[in-house]
């Protein structure tokens, strides 16, 4: 059973999605893009579908079809399709009461033209998935009637695909927020996309989203903002220049790519610069554009075009009985729903703050993705997922405390390390379970203690403990430890691991926040212990077990060096130890060298006595039982427990 | 009989389970691949999100050179600035970005954008000006070509 895709069939743009790990995801296009332009056109004998097919338009206007949707199911006698004729550099014919548009010479529905984007839709998420793609939601716009979303649906045929459901578009935009759990709540669905504002007015109740109220203006968009602009700038120039930036189609080129950026950029800030040098030149010599914009000016320009789409919420308002107080929920739909001025307006006549957590662009692709996955049965309550709010681990030597599974891991998980001791013949290791997110054992939450006993001696950090932290999806955390060389294992059941009140999970986080830089250096300076300690004792070791093999002319040096380290090392100062360790280790590799040498000379090559690497007490680590993605054992912290 | 009934709801909810289960694991192995093929192109990635805001820094210089007159252009200062645009093209270069051939080749819409049509002696079809230059990586293109094509 392949998935069902999800798809947003724009009239400037499209998008898909489907559902991947129980949440919605866009899918890109062949070329990478999240969105593809709803523009189809045929050049020499080639079908071409989106930014292909708008990259060549200019050269090919008779035969590049775009906003297909202001056709689909009408009459031809519909004003909108009038208006298009008017406007469109393609064919419009009459055929019956309905539309049929001409491209390379042959008359097709507009269902057909359609179909042809989402073919491209299609192909491209068989491509993006590796499976064949057979089933689909689209999404139209909360006024089509029957015949155009019966028109619509026939378009998926054409494309191969059995589309399951035809859902509105305000509804697909309130599933991708779940509001439609919302019982009882009245949600307000402002889009001003590319070409186009609808705002609508929805009811949710037990089990069904209903549409009270429509209104919009079907041509009102993004699009007339970036004019707007563009208009200023050419004004702008000639005013101060002289010169019609508008006669050189390269130069609008230019001039309507920064103000589209200039428009994105004032969102984020309170002026932007436009610089374009050598926009134009003529006999006077070379133009450069230089204009500062600001927000204000944008927002004076722009105001009356922000304060139209008001109209149609007020006529929408009434129809449904409804006044602004009403209101639950508001979503906003459309990129250009990213100015702060259209915000700002949305929350003055709704008095709430609207949302546009989800990217509105994508926004009713995602939603129809999650109706895809209802009827797919892939979105069930049943499957929600929680996350472990903290994060858990044990306490290592010298008091530290060793992450294991991170906060925000989602739950059932988990996760193993091997652990080992920390002094000669210790027998028995204590695993101390923590919560929390500081860097020092004593400063987070103890969750449990328990202890794993017949270790059987063995110089320290030899002993492989596997520590295994597990939850489930209850929130139920199981601690065991294996030792490896006996089997013998011991474990401990936690229930309290999740049960945290949301204030005391923020209050962790703040206060590890709080002493982040403190305890990063408190912690360095232990590891720089923990590593000079282990030093120490490979130094000793390896000189014992050289005993002969190596004069005193190496040996002296050698000692010098474990003196000082031993006196430093259980100071404070992480610099001087770890200078301190750095020269112990270069003097130790003498002993290595002179070890191969001398084997070298006494048989052919088997390598001489390793030396133990530079700051790397530990190298069982590379033993096949460890962790590949572990680096050292860690050594714990571990004390011998005597008689109980 | 009852349990007939209950054993047949529970086969039901098993498989419905077990195709739940397998259908997350496939989830996890795709994103996995993906994320691999994501961690391949990095390199080719950030190459390429570096590169594009500079482009049109690139351009502007090369509009500006186009306004040297002629008298001029044997100057030694000027010709400063065209060892300055050598150097933009050696970084493009080491890069592995190639500029999009465009005047005397046929317009092709996988790699230029249309700006405008023109009356020219040339065939019609082909492309008689570069507005801005186009850039690719490998097969994927960077930016395309902005041209003037012959009516």
């Amino acid at each position: 059973m392949s998935k069902i895709l999800g798809i947003d069939l724009g009239t400037t743009n499209s998008a898909m999605a489907i559902i991947e790990g129980g949440e919605p995801k866009i899918l890109e296009n062949a070329e990478g893009n999240r969105t593809t332009p709803s523009v189809v056109a045929m050049k020499s004998g080639e079908r071409l579908v989106g930014q292909t097919a708008k990259r060549q338009a200019v050269t090919n206007p008779e035969n590049t079809l775009y906003s297909i949707k202001r056709l689909i199911g009408r009459r031809f006698s519909d004003a909108e399709v009038t208006e298009a004729v008017k406007t469109s550099a393609f064919k419009i014919t009459q055929a019956g009461d309905g539309v049929k548009v001409v491209l390379a010479g042959k008359e097709h529905t507009p269902q057909e033209i359609s179909a042809m984007v989402l073919q491209k839709m299609k192909a491209d998420a068989e491509a993006k998935l590796g499976e064949k793609i057979t089933e689909a939601v689209i999404t139209v716009p909360a006024y089509f009637d029957d015949a155009e979303r019966q028109a619509t649906k026939d378009a998926g045929k054409i494309a191969g695909l059995d589309v399951k459901r035809i859902i509105n578009e305000p509804t697909a935009a309130a599933l991708a927020y779940g509001f439609d759990k919302k019982k009882d709540e009245k949600i307000a669905v402002y889009d001003l996309g590319g070409g186009t504002f609808d705002i609508s007015l929805l009811e949710v109740s037990e089990d069904t989203v209903e549409v009270k109220a429509t209104n919009g203006d079907t041509h009102l968009g993004g699009d007339d903002f970036d004019s707007v602009i563009s208009d200023y700038i050419v004004k702008e120039f000639a005013s101060e220049s002289g010169v019609d930036l508008a006669k050189d189609p390269m130069a609008l080129q230019r001039v309507k790519e920064a103000a589209e950026k200039a428009k994105h950029e004032l969102s984020v800030a309170n002026e932007t610069e436009i610089n374009q040098p050598y926009i134009m030149s003529d006999d006077s010599g070379p133009k450069h554009l230089q204009m500062k914009i600001t927000r204000a000016k944008l927002e004076e320009l722009v105001g009356d075009i922000v304060t139209k789409t008001f109209e149609p919420v007020e006529k929408a308002m009434k129809d449904a009985g409804w006044t602004n107080t009403d209101i639950n929920e508001v979503i906003l739909v459309g990129g250009q729903t990213r100015m702060p001025l259209i915000q700002a307006k949305v929350k003055e006549y709704f008095g709430k703050e609207p949302h546009l957590g989800v990217n509105p662009d994508e926004v009713v692709a995602l939603g129809a993705a999650v109706q895809a996955g209802v009827l797919q049965g892939d979105v069930k309550d049943v499957l929600l997922l929680d996350v472990t709010p903290l994060t858990l681990g044990l306490e290592t030597l010298g008091g530290v405390r060793t992450p294991l599974i991170e906060r925000n891991t989602t739950i059932p998980t988990s996760k193993s390390q091997i652990f080992s001791t920390a002094a000669d013949n210790q027998t028995s290791v204590e695993i101390h379970v923590l919560q929390g997110e500081r860097e020092f054992a004593a400063d987070n939450k103890t969750l449990g203690r328990f202890i794993l006993d017949g270790v059987p001696p063995a110089p320290r950090g030899v002993p492989q403990v596997e520590v295994s932290f597990d939850i489930d999806a209850n929130g139920i955390l199981n601690v065991k430890a294996v030792d490896k060389a006996t089997n013998k294992e011991q474990k401990i059941t936690i229930t309290a691991s999740t049960g945290l009140s949301e204030e005391d999970v923020e209050k962790m986080k703040a206060d590890a926040t709080a002493h982040a830089d403190e305890d990063k250096k408190k912690k360095e300076t232990i590891e720089a212990r923990n590593l000079a300690d282990s030093l120490v004792y490979t130094a000793e070791k390896a000189m014992a077990d050289a005993g002969d093999k190596i004069g005193d002319d190496i040996k002296k040096p050698i000692q010098e060096k474990i003196d000082a380290l031993k006196q430093l090392k259980d100071g404070d100062d992480k610099d001087a130890i770890t200078k301190a360790s750095e020269e112990l280790s270069k003097e130790m590799q003498k002993i290595g060298e002179v070890m191969s040498k001398q084997s070298g000379e006494a048989e052919r090559p088997g390598g001489g006595e390793s030396a133990p690497q530079d700051g790397n007490p530990a190298q069982q680590a590379d033993s096949a039982d460890a962790n590949p993605a572990d680096k050292a054992p860690v050594e714990g912290e571990y004390e011998e427990v005597k008689n109980k | 009989m009852k349990t007939d009934k209950k054993f047949k709801e529970l086969e039901a909810k098993v498989k419905e389970n077990l195709e739940g289960w397998k259908r997350a694991q496939a989830d996890y192995q795709n994103l996995k691949k993906e994320h691999e093929e994501k961690i391949q192109r990095i390199g080719e990635i950030s190459a390429v999100g570096f590169i594009e805001p500079l482009l049109p820094i690139i351009d502007h210089f090369d509009l500006a050179l186009n306004h040297i007159p002629k008298e001029s252009q044997s100057e030694e200062w000027v010709q400063g600035f065209y060892h300055i645009k050598k150097q933009f093209d050696d970084i493009l270069k080491n890069l592995g970005v190639k500029r999009i051939k465009t005047v005397g080749t046929e317009f092709d819409p996988e790699l230029h954008e249309a700006v405008s049509q023109k009356e020219s002696s040339q065939d019609e079809g082909m492309v008689i000006e570069e507005l801005q230059t186009g850039y690719r990586f490998d097969e994927s293109i960077i930016r395309h070509a902005k041209v003037v094509v012959s009516k």
